[in-house]
């Protein structure tokens, strides 16, 4: 430990560390540009100088190593200067263009000219211009003249995700980041350039001119699009989602997300969002009421059970849900009817898994919660078996009824189990758009997708993370923990849950590795189970 | 007595080839080195003489030797810095054309020094006689075993590799040098790590100047006592002076440190073209703080010329006379650095760009009132806040020029035009 000084307070931290990260420690800003915890240190913006005593130049706070005595200076006289001076020459070629550029309201200049700049402008030349909204990949957009050339994206590109697109190119004032000739900035890592960048220089395509970031709402949540669960932020507007970015967590994500997960949330907008319940006539699926919906559901099964057994009733579970939803499943079929017949879908969707130099790896598992709808749909250590050998008990007719949770955003059913899904006398499913499990489907009970669900993912690494509802669900959709509630009270049952914490709470009572877990706790960063 | 070290043999015809430098002296030193000496002994030898470094520093090359760790467990780099772009500076060219030998010897001395087994030439890309006869004296020192393995049967090893440079002033700041060398774009580092602990490939790493290198054998061969009877007691040995501008006989003179300024330009120069009157002197490069007409009684040497306010530098003298127009010349200096800055780090980058905006604005008599507070207002934004010296170097000019010159630019801005009565024959870029 190193004993130092800053604005005269005194402090004791670790060795080794850098100024500016002692001054975070003390809680003071040291205004930067091109430092990034995540990536190398360049020390080129020149706008985190400090004062230390006793050393004539400022020094840059960002990678000097504090000593053991060091008095520094964040606010003297000639540290205020320099800011000023350094945000005079970022303006003075800046075209000014906030009023229509995205980044204006979350822009590091902005923020920094506000805080430590000059209200006036001294520079009286002509402003030096570059080609304006250059297309250097699928989702970037870059503006050159809003660059203030702290090499952030490039940084990433060599030591995150090691695809090496980007450079810089020209000389003095008519230096610019661009891509290498013949090259786009097309990786799956590309998207985080938008947010490492600090000014309106790389710009998201997607998000081009949607909206004023001040009138978006920010929801902290978890991306469901691989088993990683890199922890989001939905920012939605008028109950749409503009974009997704993602939130630091150094235990899942560090600081990034993948371009599948942060443009593949389009399926949340689908035209064809299943607003009300849904029964079978014929060749077509037609919309009743929930009431409705419900004692059809008891009274088909209560027949099967009947006429069948209580073993004739079976589910699947689905990695797409969270474990609550999962959990009323269980409830319904272990608790309600008493049947052994549960199984979770499994396999739905795997790809190769991409791991990046700096180790950020994207999941060959596309479900969000395979750990934790395994989890809970295990009873007394018995492991749910797989939805391919609970099809084949439909096949010998062993199986007469069908539960099936979906929420899956993309999936492609192997033609013998579609077949085989045929032969049920009763399927009811859950989903929140048509799909092949709804093709067969008596009974279609609209469920929600990740922007409206509130509830629990488990991750690959069995982190419990917390999902929060973005946007309201769409017509009469529900979600899939309060349409089972609903089923399990039609069926007989008396449980009550007025919320997903208390769903969360029973959970962690009941089910293995889950006991020392409590849902506020879970907090915006999750907690791994025991 | 002698006079000259460096260009002592400049006129023997065929020195550039192996066997006329042998009969000259040549590779004695490295002879008398390998086989009597062991390498911190070379580095001692180096620190007696007193020898500084000539690529505009002056720092002390046996001191800068001794910083490189003995047991890294790393290779040892050696990069002689042949990238000669400081405007007004043109000896180093002269060196390796018409001595090769002379460089490579002192290079193979001190990667001895060092412990170093792959030394560099990193040389200015447009140097294309020099980079040909550079080559031709490598491979005849190869052939000759003066590089190559088991050198002169002493169990020393060393290769030598020619680099092209990349073609920017700032590939000549040492570590955008050894950016460029490494095959990336000639942007300067963050010190520290300082090249002796962390250098090329992340090896330790020396890098000395074409002229400092070349004086290392001679040091070795005649001792440090000799090395010190020329020049003055802290700038010792000679010095090549690169003389240009209004004067009558420009050229590269090899002269002790310490010589008067005025005999350099009256004297050497044959005093000023046409009779007529000096105005000012750049002393060390076009980065240095130039000296006005009655400073020029200052003594050549490191000491002597910082007393006056400005540097020894590379030893460019650039001789202006009165038809100069100090707002004109500033103007084509800060364009230059303009032109020059990497683009990495921002004061250097934007502020250079400003500076030349305003001065060139000045000259073509669109002058504003304050456009000279704000130009050194500017070089105070820039000045030590830089990621590398260059930034230092842009303003060197601006704030000399303004400074002892003010009235010439407030006749710009006052005037609305240029006063200056310029000489029409001399032809600059604007």
């Amino acid at each position: 430990m190193a004993n130092i000084k800053i604005d005269g307070n005194e402090l004791q931290v670790p060795d080794g560390i850098t100024i500016l990260e002692a001054a975070d420690i003390a809680g003071i800003e040291i205004p930067h540009f091109c430092y990034h915890k995540e990536l190398s240190i360049r020390g080129s913006c020149r706008m985190c100088l400090v004062e230390v005593e006793k050393t004539p130049k400022l020094v840059p706070a960002c990678s000097t190593t504090i000593k053991d005595g060091m008095n520094i200076f964040t606010s003297s006289e000639k540290v205020i200067k320099n800011r000023k001076g350094v945000l005079e020459f970022f303006l003075i070629n800046h075209p000014l263009d906030c009023p229509i550029c995205d980044q204006a309201g979350e822009c590091t200049l902005q923020d920094y000219v506000y805080k430590y700049g000059s209200a006036v402008s001294r520079f009286t030349e002509e402003k030096e211009h570059f080609e304006r909204k250059k297309e250097i990949g699928p989702h970037v957009l870059h503006y050159s003249e809003r660059c203030v050339l702290c090499g952030r994206c490039i940084r990433f590109c060599e030591e995150i995700s090691g695809t090496h697109e980007l450079a810089r190119f020209n000389r003095g004032i008519r230096c610019e980041v661009d891509v290498f000739p013949g090259k786009k900035l097309d990786n799956k890592l590309s998207g985080n350039i938008v947010n490492l960048c600090p000014v309106g220089a790389m710009v998201s395509k997607e998000f081009l001119f949607k909206s004023r970031v001040w009138w978006l709402t920010h929801t902290e949540s978890i991306c469901p699009l691989c088993s990683r669960g890199c922890n989001i932020e939905i920012d939605s507007r008028d109950n749409r989602i503009l974009r997704v970015r993602p939130r630091p967590n150094p235990e899942v994500n560090s600081q990034w997300m993948c371009d599948d997960g942060r443009f593949g949330w389009s399926f949340v907008h689908r035209e064809d969002r299943l607003t009300s319940p849904l029964e079978r006539e014929g060749e077509e699926l037609v919309p009743i009421n929930w009431a409705q919906a419900i004692s059809l559901v008891k009274e088909r099964l209560s027949f099967i059970i009947s006429n069948f057994g209580r073993e004739a009733v079976a589910a699947i579970a689905s990695p797409y849900l969270s474990n609550e939803d999962n959990y009323l499943l269980r409830v319904l079929l272990h608790s309600v009817i008493r049947s052994p017949s549960m199984a979770v879908y499994q396999a739905a969707q795997m790809e190769e898994q991409i791991v990046f130099p700096s180790g950020f790896t994207i999941e060959a598992d596309k479900s969000p919660n395979l750990v934790g709808a395994q989890d809970v749909m295990t009873v007394d250590g018995k492991k749910p078996i797989s939805h391919g050998k609970l099809l084949k008990k439909v096949a010998s007719g062993e199986v007469r009824a069908l539960y099936i949770l979906g929420g899956v955003p993309r999936i492609s059913l192997p033609v013998d189990e579609r077949e085989m899904l045929r032969k049920v006398d009763f399927l009811v499913v859950h989903n929140y758009a048509p799909s092949e499990l709804t093709e067969w489907a008596e009974v279609v009970l609209p469920n929600l997708t990740f922007a409206e669900r509130e509830g629990t993912f488990t991750n690959f690494q069995g982190r419990v993370q917390r999902l929060k509802p973005a946007l309201l669900p769409p017509g009469e959709a529900k979600a899939d923990w309060e349409i089972l509630q609903e089923v399990c009270q039609a069926m007989g049952g008396e449980m009550s849950y007025p919320s997903v914490e208390k769903v969360f709470e029973e959970i962690a009572g009941a089910i293995q590795g889950y006991k020392s877990l409590s849902y506020k706790d879970l907090g915006t960063q999750g907690k791994v189970k025991g | 007595m002698e006079d000259k070290i460096l260009l002592k043999y400049i006129d023997v015809p065929d020195i550039q080839k192996i066997k006329v430098y042998q009969k000259h002296d040549g590779y004695q030193g490295l002879a008398k080195a390998l086989k009597k000496h062991k390498p911190d002994e070379i580095i001692e030898l180096v620190k007696a003489s007193g020898l500084r470094g000539r690529g505009g520093a002056g720092f002390p090359a046996g001191l800068k030797w001794s910083f490189v760790p003995k047991d890294s467990g790393k290779d040892v780099y050696l990069c002689c810095n042949a990238d000669e772009g400081e405007p007004g500076t043109f000896k180093d060219r002269l060196l390796m054309e018409k001595n090769p030998h002379q460089l490579i010897e002192g290079i193979a001395i001190t990667a001895y020094a060092v412990n170093c087994h792959q030394a560099y030439i990193y040389i200015r890309g447009e140097f294309s006689q020099a980079m040909k006869v550079l080559e031709q004296a490598i491979a005849e020192a190869y052939e000759h075993n003066y590089l190559g393995k088991n050198i002169l049967k002493q169990g020393f090893h060393l290769e030598l590799s020619l680099h092209p440079g990349a073609g920017s002033y700032i590939a000549g700041e040492e570590t955008g040098l050894l950016e460029s060398l490494e095959g990336k774009r000639a942007e300067p580092r963050l010190k520290p790590p300082f090249p002796a602990s962390v250098g090329l490939f992340k090896g330790p790493t020396v890098i000395n100047n074409v002229e400092t290198l070349s004086n290392v054998p001679h040091i070795i061969m005649r001792g440090p006592e000799w090395f010190k009877g020329f020049g003055t007691e802290k700038s010792t040995g000679t010095k090549l002076f690169c003389l240009s501008g209004h004067i009558n006989k420009p050229g590269v003179y090899e002269l002790p440190m310490g010589i008067p300024l005025k005999e350099l330009i009256f004297n050497y120069g044959g005093g000023i073209i046409g009779g007529r009157k000096l105005k000012a002197v750049i002393p060390g490069g076009s980065s240095t703080p130039v000296l006005t007409a009655d400073q020029v009684d200052v003594a050549m040497d490191f000491e002597s010329i910082q007393a006056a306010g400005s540097m020894l530098g590379s030893a460019g003298v650039i001789v202006m006379d009165e038809t100069t127009c100090m707002v004109d010349a500033l103007a084509n200096l800060t364009r230059f650095y303009s032109h020059e800055s990497c683009g990495q780090c921002t004061p250097c980058r934007e502020g250079v760009s400003w500076m030349a905006k305003i001065v060139r604005r000045i000259e073509d008599g669109k002058g504003l009132e304050g456009d000279l507070e704000l130009l050194l207002d500017i070089c105070d934004n820039i000045s030590f806040k830089t990621l590398c010296p260059m930034g230092d170097a842009a303003i060197g000019p601006v704030v000399s020029f303004i400074t002892k010159f003010r009235s010439e630019f407030e006749d710009h801005i006052r005037q609305g035009r240029c006063p200056i009565e310029k000489d029409k024959s001399i032809k600059v870029r604007g």
